[in-house]
């Protein structure tokens, strides 16, 4: 059976047509809208940077989206997030890097906050208070290793670049008044900034990194000497008064600055050590190099009192300047019955170039050299130098008919130097010539004129003088030498240097060794008596007097009279000086050294007003410096006042030998020198 | 004027009995609720619209009273605080000489909505009361308010603008005020009140106002 | 007239007039007798084309939503915001409301008229029959026209970049060359919309 159906027509319906027939023009509208958008969605995408982290203590102003990052104060990130290290001992910022910048940052790349900053060189990058706290970075110009995180700075680095310029390190005995961030000053100009300040791990002292910026740092070389210029620096000494503040900042936060006094040294390296003077002038006189290397230090012990030394006191070799006291103290031994007794401990450094070895020679080397000369009969002693011996120093020198000794090289915490009984000039030979001199004086008169001089002092201080002329005070200064030239070739100068050195000790030995000076004794007392009753407290209160005047006159603008009062006032003490010179006629004192004695002792108590003295001599000096501080800078007026200070600094100082020259020894004051 | 006479002799939907539909123009018999194509609701050509147009229209003007008492923009600048309100900001723009914007933000914060009130006001009052020849000049001013209603919003928008972006910390921030809720209530009453106005009233003489 | 099949009828929406409808050919447009009100105004392919500008309005507004859209600078502090924060600018407190209508006005309204465009045309340019509940999101696209308010906020940018003209740098984001775009497409798209013709096919259909 075949199907006679027919077979199935094909259905057919028209062919739709091609879809892209049917597109319209108009969808390249959306395409291309689509196209854009991703292509900018793209391109925010590609552009944007990479993802860093730094580590910062905290997160204080910081805010994600908004604090950027900075380089060289252009903004190259942005902070994306802030969490927490995994410890949670620090935060960390992921900061979103522009991709232009990203290769640069390397291992070398440092952060830090930025955020204002009120410190003793002012006050710093106030406009963070406004923009708000951002992280400033610092990357060299070559691409290195690729490093993501990071751990930020406390502070800002002291210099951007550490190869424009040099450090070094400074040792000091203390930090003193210095700070980190302190200005390291070479003739004012700030050229760098100390940093890391620290306790030196093996001896009391303490370290600072210093950072000299180039091309300044071209003027260390290892003879450069660095000294503390913290705070104002007032010293009262022979030379007058000095005044002396580099600037605010050094004021507040100490700085440091430097010199080269000597040729010849050579390119300082990174990290080459110097050390660091507590003053200008210890540094520009140590006789201890610029360099760190230790001195040789020495411990002394003596039996006897030794009132006069302190810090800084010469010790001389054999009459050279070799090393200085360095430390006083006092140290208990005990006796073979068990009473306890005191030496006293004086330890000195000394500078192995002085003693003729090569300059930073091991302390052993320096031992060896001494102990040899310990067993030739090398002792230290205390000697007065000085026209009077009134200055006293360590000598390392050889005394004979000593029992021997040797140096003990174990000693702690230095070797000892067996020591000699202090020097006593042959008194016998000179005792005759000091009292001739002392009796030669006319001490009522002098204390009489030296009140009146105080108070024309007073009255010029309050007149109305034009100014001054310095050259008045040279004039008067060759006087005071020629006196003292007078005093060593005239009547004096029968008596050699070391008899009148002795005087002081001979004060002391005077009643034991001499005999038949009973006689003597009864006019001392009497003589005592007459110096004692004498207006020292008047004096010390003209002198307060004075100072008061002084600053009344500083505050107001009659400052520039001063000088020329007090030269006059000089003139006058220089008149008063002749005096004594020529005042071998007097007959008012049958005067004893104890005589002087007692009367320097009463000068004493009357001049231990001295230190209030010169407290006000600095309140004086301070008062000067803010008038000054008050005008501007390089102001007509200040430069006015400048040389105002100067003329008064000059007139003070010969003002200030004075003083010091009671304050120090009175009995000099007395004798005339 | 030979257009109005072929105007007055178009017949209208109502004339026909019939009721067109606002939303898509078909038209149904009278009585019709809902629009067979679009679904919209059929709305009588009467005065009854008129209520929605005058509730909406003094919520608008309630609204636009605190729009103008209260400031629209607190600007902080160093730690010193000054508020603006429409017209404050607008006086001091002129008095910076700052033409421009003070003219833009006079006109479309305070010249529109002003306008726009009275221009509302005067079409509802003047339904039934106009000639029908008028109806050219009301319509314009209808489509005017519809169209320009909107344009108000424009304050709110530079309110809000200016509040995102001047974001410095403490050198300046702006933020809005309330009056920026106000105002925008305001505008937003104003346009419902627009649209609930039938413009079809325009056309409808005094005579036939009453309805059949 | 009344003859007429009652659904060639249509009614002026301004003014009431009755008129009879009618298709028109391309390049015609019917006025109102009476009030002049433009009726009908059909475009070659005009559903396509309202498609089509929809869909590009759309990718725009996302690129307007998501790219920054404005950025002011001043003496190193700068500070940049987009769309969303600008809406956001009245969160504080009970400004927030208006945060919300903000976001609506400019973005969401515009949004979803877009997508309303779309749902209903896309079949009719396409010759087939109108999906479901067609009606009434056509309605709802029509109801939301003067809603949608993203020309004014661009002009409201303006006025805010004048403002601040002389008190910092504001640079403009690719968000707000986006809204740009977004307004001519949207002035290009109303004007191949037109009602009747659509209602028309949609009821036919």
């Amino acid at each position: 059976m075949t199907d006679q159906r027919p077979p199935a027509e094909l259905v057919t319906e028209p062919a739709p047509d091609p879809i892209w027939t049917r597109l319209s023009v108009i969808w390249l509208v959306p395409l291309f809208a689509l196209a854009v958008t991703l292509g900018v969605a793209w391109k925010s995408y590609s552009d944007r940077g990479e993802l860093i982290e730094i580590d910062f203590a905290d997160a204080t102003g910081l805010r994600p989206g908004e604090t950027v990052l900075r380089f060289r104060e252009v903004e190259v990130g942005r902070i994306e997030t802030i969490g927490f290290t995994p410890d949670l001992a620090s935060v960390r910022i992921g900061v979103r890097v522009n991709k232009d910048v990203a290769p640069f940052i390397d291992a070398e790349a440092r952060f830090w906050l930025v955020r204002p900053q009120v410190s003793a060189q002012g006050i710093s990058r106030l406009d963070t208070v406004l923009s708000g706290t951002f992280i400033e970075g610092y990357w060299d110009a070559t691409p290195g290793a690729s490093t993501r995180r990071f751990t930020g700075l406390d502070r800002p680095p002291v210099t951007l670049d550490p190869s424009k310029g040099t450090w070094i390190e400074l040792r000091a005995d203390d930090a003193g008044g210095l700070a980190e961030g302190a200005p390291v000053l070479f003739r004012g100009v700030t050229v760098g900034r100390l940093q890391n300040l620290r306790l030196n791990e093996a001896d009391s002292g303490v370290t600072l990194d210093a950072f000299i910026e180039a091309p300044h740092d071209r003027r260390l070389t290892t003879n450069t000497r660095f000294w503390d210029t913290s705070g104002v620096s007032v010293s009262l000494d022979a030379t007058g008064v000095s005044l002396d503040i580099r600037s605010l900042a050094s004021l507040v936060q100490g700085g440091v600055e430097f010199a080269t006094f000597a040729s010849g040294g050579t390119q300082v390296e990174n990290g080459q050590g110097f050390r660091l003077y507590p003053g200008a002038e210890a540094a520009r006189n140590s006789i201890f190099g610029a360099g760190i290397s230790e001195p040789a230090r020495y411990i002394l012990l003596f039996d006897e009192a030794v009132e006069g030394i302190e810090r800084g006191t010469k010790v001389q070799f054999r009459g050279i300047e070799a090393g200085e006291v360095t430390d006083l103290s006092i140290r208990m031994f005990t006796d073979t019955t068990g009473t306890p007794f005191a030496k006293q401990q004086i330890t000195i450094a000394l500078a192995p170039e002085r003693l003729g070895l090569a300059p930073g020679t091991e302390q052993e080397y320096v031992n060896e050299f001494l102990a040899g000369e310990v067993l030739h009969g090398m002792r230290a002693r205390i000697a007065g130098v000085g026209l009077l011996g009134s200055t006293l120093v360590i000598e390392l020198t050889d005394v004979p008919d000593l029992p021997e000794a040797e140096m003990n090289l174990s000693a702690v915490p230095y070797p000892t130097i067996p020591t000699a009984a202090a020097a006593t000039n042959d008194l016998a030979a000179t005792a005759e010539g000091v009292f001739n001199r002392i009796s030669a004086l006319p001490i009522e008169e002098l204390l009489a004129s030296a009140i009146r001089t105080l108070d024309s002092v007073s009255a010029l201080a309050e007149s109305e003088q034009t100014r001054a002329l310095p050259g008045e005070l040279t004039g008067l200064m060759a006087e005071l030498r020629e006196l003292a030239d007078g005093l060593n070739e005239g009547e004096a100068a029968a008596k050699t240097i070391t008899a009148l050195d002795g005087l002081s000790s001979a004060a002391t030995s005077v009643q034991t060794e001499i005999e038949g000076l009973g006689a003597a004794l009864a006019s001392t007392d009497a003589a005592a008596q007459a110096v004692a009753a004498m207006p020292l407290e008047q004096i010390g209160a003209q002198i307060d007097g004075l100072l008061a005047d002084l600053r009344t006159m500083l505050g107001s603008e009659d400052a520039e009279q001063l000088p020329r009062a007090l030269s006059d006032t000089l003139e006058q003490s220089a008149a008063l000086l002749a005096e004594l010179r020529e005042g071998g006629a007097a007959e008012k004192l049958n005067g004893t050294l104890v005589a002087a004695e007692g009367a320097a002792s009463a000068l004493e108590g009357a001049t231990a007003r001295l230190p209030e003295l010169t407290a006000k001599l600095e309140t004086l000096v301070t008062t000067a410096e803010r008038l000054v501080a008050s005008y501007g800078e390089r102001s007509a007026f200040n430069a006015e006042v400048l040389d105002t200070m100067r003329e008064l600094r000059r007139a003070t100082s010969a003002f200030g030998s004075l003083a010091r020259m009671i304050e120090r020894n009175p009995r000099a004051f007395i004798l005339g020198r | 004027m030979g257009r109005n006479r072929t105007e007055l002799s178009v017949p209208t939907a109502r004339d026909a009995g019939l009721t067109g539909c606002t939303s898509c123009g078909r038209v149904w018999p009278m009585g019709t609720e809902h629009c067979g194509r679009c679904g919209a609701r059929l709305r009588p050509v009467d005065r009854s619209a008129l209520q929605a147009v005058w509730a909406w229209w003094a919520a608008g003007l309630i609204c636009y009273i605190p729009a103008n008492l209260y400031p629209m923009l607190r600007t902080a600048t160093l730690g010193h605080e000054q508020t603006n309100t429409i017209l404050g900001g607008v006086i001091e723009l002129f008095a910076h000489h700052n033409y421009l914007v003070a003219a833009i933000v006079f006109i479309a914060s305070v010249l529109i909505p002003v306008s726009k009130f009275i221009a509302i006001a005067y079409l509802a009052l003047a339904v039934g009361n106009e000639q029908r020849a008028g109806g050219h000049r009301h319509l314009l001013l209808y489509e005017i308010v519809e169209f320009i209603g909107r344009w108000s919003m424009i304050d709110v928008f530079v309110v809000a603008i200016l509040s995102a972006l001047v974001q410095l910390g403490a050198v300046a921030a702006i933020h809005p005020g309330p009056a920026a809720v106000s105002f925008a209530l305001s505008v937003a009453l104003t346009m419902l009140s627009a649209q609930s106005f039938d413009p079809r009233l325009i056309w409808r003489g005094p005579a036939r106002t009453e309805g059949p | 007239m009344n003859d007429t099949p009652i659904h060639e009828l249509m009614a002026c929406p301004k003014c009431d007039a009755l008129h009879r409808a009618r298709h028109l050919a391309p390049q015609e447009r019917a006025t109102c007798a009476r009030c002049g009100a433009l009726l009908i105004a059909p475009r070659v392919r005009s559903f396509l084309h309202v498609v089509a500008l929809s869909f590009t309005a759309m990718i725009l507004m996302v690129g307007a939503v998501f790219f920054p859209f404005l950025k002011i600078s001043t003496q190193g502090m700068s500070h940049a915001s987009s769309v969303f924060e600008v809406a956001m600018a009245f969160s504080e407190g009970w400004l927030a409301p208006l945060s919300f209508a903000v976001m609506a006005l400019i973005v969401g309204l515009p949004v979803l008229r877009f997508s309303a465009l779309i749902y209903t045309l896309w079949p009719l340019a396409n010759g087939r029959p109108a999906w479901p509940h067609a009606r009434r999101i056509f309605r709802l696209a029509d109801q939301l026209e003067p809603w949608s308010m993203a020309e004014i906020f661009v002009i409201g940018t303006g006025v805010a970049l004048v403002k601040l003209a002389g008190l910092a740098t504001v640079s403009l984001g690719p968000a707000f060359w986006a809204f740009g775009a977004l307004i001519i497409v949207t002035a290009l798209k109303n004007a191949f919309l037109s009602q009747w013709t659509i209602w028309d096919a949609i009821g036919q259909s």
